[in-house]
């Protein structure tokens, strides 16, 4: 450890809540809205919240759902799963029922969390719950599996149809949240803006890095999201030191937010990952925020982050915003299409962080695989898939996807799991979902044979989180075609009248 | 003119499926989690489209969004900027 923390953490995530309630005890942990907890008071509700979850027969290993977005009870429970050595498995509320049920029963989840009197929304009659405490409510769906390791699932999309579920352990997540707490010489004095749902990893930032340098989370209101101007009314007001959110967010509060008028004074740190910032937003921010620094933080949810950057004062448009190098214990490697290490390739990402697994059916299925480093070591390394060059300074620049993954507002997204979802509408003989180029960049439109639009919207609305529904669905008579008969997805989406035609 | 009923209906098309919630002028739309950042965005386009009237972007808050009641004279005013 360095820059000043000196928390002991252990090996396990509770082990930094129960240090920071020891040595922080008075100082805020979490705001949220008027209410404000301190560290005490949040470590004593966690092992009240642990303990009564324990007779509730939740264990070691036991995995179970946790439906809340962000916020202190959000933070309480995660905690006293994490306790109990459970694994906490985030689902978004709101997503639809069909959704839900796939990750509760793909991750064999045998309990789900929710705020006291909440819905249960899944596709299943839900069985009546049991409080616990005065916030949540405890849904037994099964009997818990065998007693195993702890950790988190982070549910993302899967190219098959069914979310995948990301099994990261506790020090999986340690090795990042330590690493970066350092880095950014958080502190006990630190306001960090939490705004990331508990379903992404960079809610593994907003809780756990903030609670090791015993700083203050504070949550932004959930019905402020939608709104920029409130969001960027909020950062000045709530004085925030410390930021991490997706670059679609940072646009949006310079674009519609009016942050240019009203930049936060406090800002000394604003990080981003999960998807390219535009350059020249980027430029303007450093025009702005002088004082901040800015951080590129890279890494799919199975390795957290992996490698950074931190963007140069002085960086100009001229210059690429690249990803930077791998954090520290961990490494990266670029291999050919023959499996090579070369300077070009794929990107294959080993080191402390690598997932336990993917969740599939109840069993752990690892995708990561031995790979052979320049160094002659053969080291466990999860392909990315992602494409990169490595630049004569060692740094690294993204160039793309190999494979269908795309990201829309820093969501990433399975092109074949919206696919899969269009296919099954009844009625639809053909569909293809596409990322657009041209004039509606970054959307995803559906080109679809034998439905209406309308229909199709409405089907899919059924089934898929608004986070994943296509933003225009396109009727077409016949697809546009490739030389060998394929289906011409780069016509697709350089398409720009709505039917294809030139 | 749009009425303020007619507010409820042009929201309740553009929220995110949720069976069986019924959408009147009072509904607490932000407090019942019920219009998210793209609902946002829709209703605003929409009433642009269906009313000819443009919420400035200063507008776009979450105080003229409590409620269809609330949004809805936020746009009448625009639409009849003389005194009542």
């Amino acid at each position: 450890m360095n820059g000043g923390n000196t928390v002991p953490a252990g090996d396990r995530l509770d082990h930094i809540l129960t240090t920071a309630g020891r040595e922080h005890a008075s100082r805020p942990a979490v705001v949220d809205g008027g209410r404000t907890t301190t560290y005490a008071q949040l470590a004593e509700a966690v092992d009240g919240t642990a303990r009564r979850l324990a007779a509730l027969g939740i264990r070691a290993g036991t995995r179970v759902g946790l439906m809340m977005s962000h916020g202190a009870d959000a933070t309480i429970a995660l905690f006293a799963l994490l306790r109990l050595g459970a694994v906490a498995a985030p689902l978004q509320p709101g997503d639809p029922p069909a959704r839900l049920t796939r990750m509760v029963t793909g991750g064999r989840l045998s309990h789900v969390l929710t705020r006291s009197g909440a819905r249960l929304a899944l596709a299943a009659d839900a069985p009546p719950a049991t409080r616990v405490g005065d916030q949540l409510d405890c849904h037994a769906l099964g009997e818990p599996g065998p007693a195993g390791e702890g950790g988190i699932v982070l549910f993302t999309s899967g190219s098959t149809g069914v979310p995948k579920g990301v099994l990261l352990n506790d020090g999986n997540v340690l090795h990042f949240v330590r690493w970066v707490a350092a880095e950014f010489r958080l502190g006990p004095h630190d306001r960090v803006g939490a705004q990331s749902p508990l379903t992404f990893d960079l809610s593994t930032f907003d809780i756990f890095a903030t609670a090791l340098a015993g700083a203050c989370a504070v949550q932004l209101p959930e019905h402020l999201r939608g709104f920029p101007r409130d969001v960027v009314a909020w950062l000045a007001e709530q004085r925030i030191t410390v930021f991490y959110a997706v670059p679609t967010l940072y646009h949006l509060l310079l674009n519609r937010g009016g942050l240019a008028e009203r930049p936060p004074a406090d800002l000394r740190i604003a990080a981003f990952a999960g998807e390219p910032f535009a350059p020249d937003l980027l430029a303007h921010y450093l025009r702005l925020l002088p004082g901040a620094a800015f951080y590129n933080l890279y890494g799919p949810t199975e390795t957290n982050v992996c490698t950074w950057e931190r963007i140069p004062p002085q960086w100009t448009t001229d210059e690429p915003i690249t990803i930077g190098r791998p954090l520290p214990g961990m490494a990266a490697v670029l291999l050919d299409e023959a499996g090579g290490p070369a300077d070009e390739g794929e990107l294959f990402v080993s080191g402390p962080s690598v997932l336990r697994g993917y969740l599939e059916d109840g069993t752990l299925r690892d995708p990561a695989r031995p790979v052979l480093f320049p160094d002659g070591t053969r080291q466990r390394a999860y392909p990315t898939g992602d494409r990169a060059r490595r630049l004569p300074d060692g740094r690294l620049l993204l160039l793309g996807r190999r494979d269908g993954q795309v990201k829309r507002r820093g969501i990433r997204i399975e092109l074949a799991d919206v696919e899969a979802a269009l296919r099954a509408v009844p009625g639809v003989d053909e569909g293809v979902v596409v990322q657009k180029t041209g004039p509606h960049a970054g959307q995803l439109w559906a080109y679809v044979r034998g439905a209406e639009a309308q229909v199709v919207l409405t089907g899919l609305a059924g089934v898929l989180p608004r986070r994943m529904l296509p933003d225009r669905v396109v009727p077409l008579d016949r697809f546009p075609t490739t030389p060998h008969g394929k289906t011409d997805r780069r016509a697709l989406a350089a398409a720009t009248f709505p039917g294809g035609e030139p | 003119m749009i009425s303020v009923n007619d507010m409820c209906v042009l929201i309740a098309g553009r929220l995110p499926a949720q069976p069986g919630v019924l959408i009147e002028p009072d509904t607490p739309l932000l407090e019942a989690g019920l219009l998210d950042s793209l609902a946002v965005m829709a209703v605003v386009a929409a009433i642009t489209e269906e009313t000819g009237v443009e919420i400035p972007e200063s507008q776009i808050v979450a105080t003229h969004f409590r409620s269809p009641r609330h949004l809805w004279e936020l746009v009448a005013v625009r639409l009849d900027p003389a005194p009542r």
